[in-house]
């Protein structure tokens, strides 16, 4: 059976391809981004490749527990850039049916990939996630599921809070 | 113009990423491939061992051990001109495991300041049959086993007795001395 079971550097791998993703992405889309930023997601997924090759180096070293962890953060910055991009393109750049695209090509199915290996590596591994993680959670799904349910009560929202955005701008 | 030059660059700009993220995703899958590939190596009880046998201490043989008892270290034994000189149990090669293990005999190393013998030979005899490694001399060089015998069962509790013949030659002047290391193997 653990012979079977995913190494923590699994979690490495999976960032850099989405880094590598994110770079080409940002390319295709350059008018929209800053001309550095395929370049320096290049840059983050050779320090993933860094990253894999000290774990090879120094696997007696470092214990699975410690290999987890670090493996695991790398991937949560993975993430935290998807999701950045996803804001960047809605609310600075104002280009919602980008982001609303983004969303559902991007980040929903990387997240959810991503939470299938690590719930997956965890139930096999008994990796014991700290309580914060359980509660960061249930505050973020709460604020989401309040702005959710606000705009889809009052649709008015959105368009208000955009209005005042503009007029700040002029201002 | 200007807009074919924009694309020309555009292209060429994804062109070498996309080069760049295969090289980057194909090293990094086969590092995490080679760290798959390590394996976990676990030291193990040891099932086999060697005894001192019957022999030991009669005659002028010694057998010692060392703590382990993976090592057995046979003085002692003596060679007569013209006649076969018979040691029937210097040791035993023990099966403590719960499984019947494939051993056999392998010629290590020899070392000898004379050729003045017939031979040495070693029989390991088991419940199974018996293997042998036969060491000869002409008179004038050693001629030592080229290769390993093949293997015989030693069953679970069985103790097989390490049976050593030695010759000398005729004319052969006392005092010589041959030095022989040979290996147990534990064949899985």
């Amino acid at each position: 059976m653990a012979d079977l079971a995913i190494l923590p550097e699994f979690f490495s791998l999976l960032s850099v391809d989405i880094f590598l993703l994110l770079s080409l992405l940002t390319c295709l889309l350059e008018e929209r981004f800053p001309k550095a930023v395929p370049y320096i997601y290049q840059i983050a997924a050779l320090i993933g490749f860094g990253h894999l090759l000290v774990s090879r180096e120094f696997l007696a070293v470092f214990g699975e527990y410690m290999r987890f962890w670090y493996s695991f953060f790398y991937l949560l910055v993975a993430l935290g850039n998807i999701i950045a991009i996803n804001l960047y393109l809605a609310l600075e750049r104002k280009m919602w049916a980008l982001a609303k695209a983004w969303s559902g090509a991007v980040t929903f199915p990387l997240t959810v990939i991503s939470l299938f290996f690590v719930s997956n590596y965890s139930y096999i591994q008994s990796v014991e996630f700290p309580i914060l993680i359980l509660q960061l959670g249930l505050v973020v799904s709460t604020v989401v599921m309040g702005v959710g349910i606000s705009i889809f009560l009052s649709p008015d929202l959105l368009n208000k809070f955009r209005r005042r955005k503009e007029v700040n701008q002029w201002k | 113009m200007e807009i074919k030059k924009m694309l020309f660059r555009k292209e060429l700009k994804l062109v070498t990423l996309l080069l760049t993220s295969l090289l980057i995703a194909t090293a990094s899958a086969a590092v995490y491939y080679s760290l798959s590939q390590k394996s976990t190596v676990t030291i193990a009880g040891v099932d086999v061992w060697f005894k001192a046998g019957s022999d030991n201490n009669t005659g002028g043989v010694v057998v010692l051990l060392n703590p382990q008892k993976t090592v057995a270290t046979v003085t002692g034994l003596k060679a007569y001109p013209n006649a076969t000189q018979t040691y029937e149990n210097t040791t035993m090669v023990h099966n403590n495991g719960g499984s019947t293990y494939s051993v056999r005999l392998r010629h290590v190393s020899m070392t000898y300041n004379s050729t003045q013998f017939a031979y040495i030979a070693f029989t390991l005899t088991t419940t199974a049959g018996s293997r042998t490694l036969n060491y000869t001399s002409d008179g004038s060089s050693w001629t030592t086993p080229s290769a390993p015998t093949t293997v015989v069962d030693l069953d679970p509790g069985e103790d097989a007795p390490v049976k050593i013949e030695t010759k000398a030659r005729d004319d052969a002047a006392a005092y010589g001395q041959a030095t022989i290391e040979i290996a147990v193997d534990i064949v899985q």
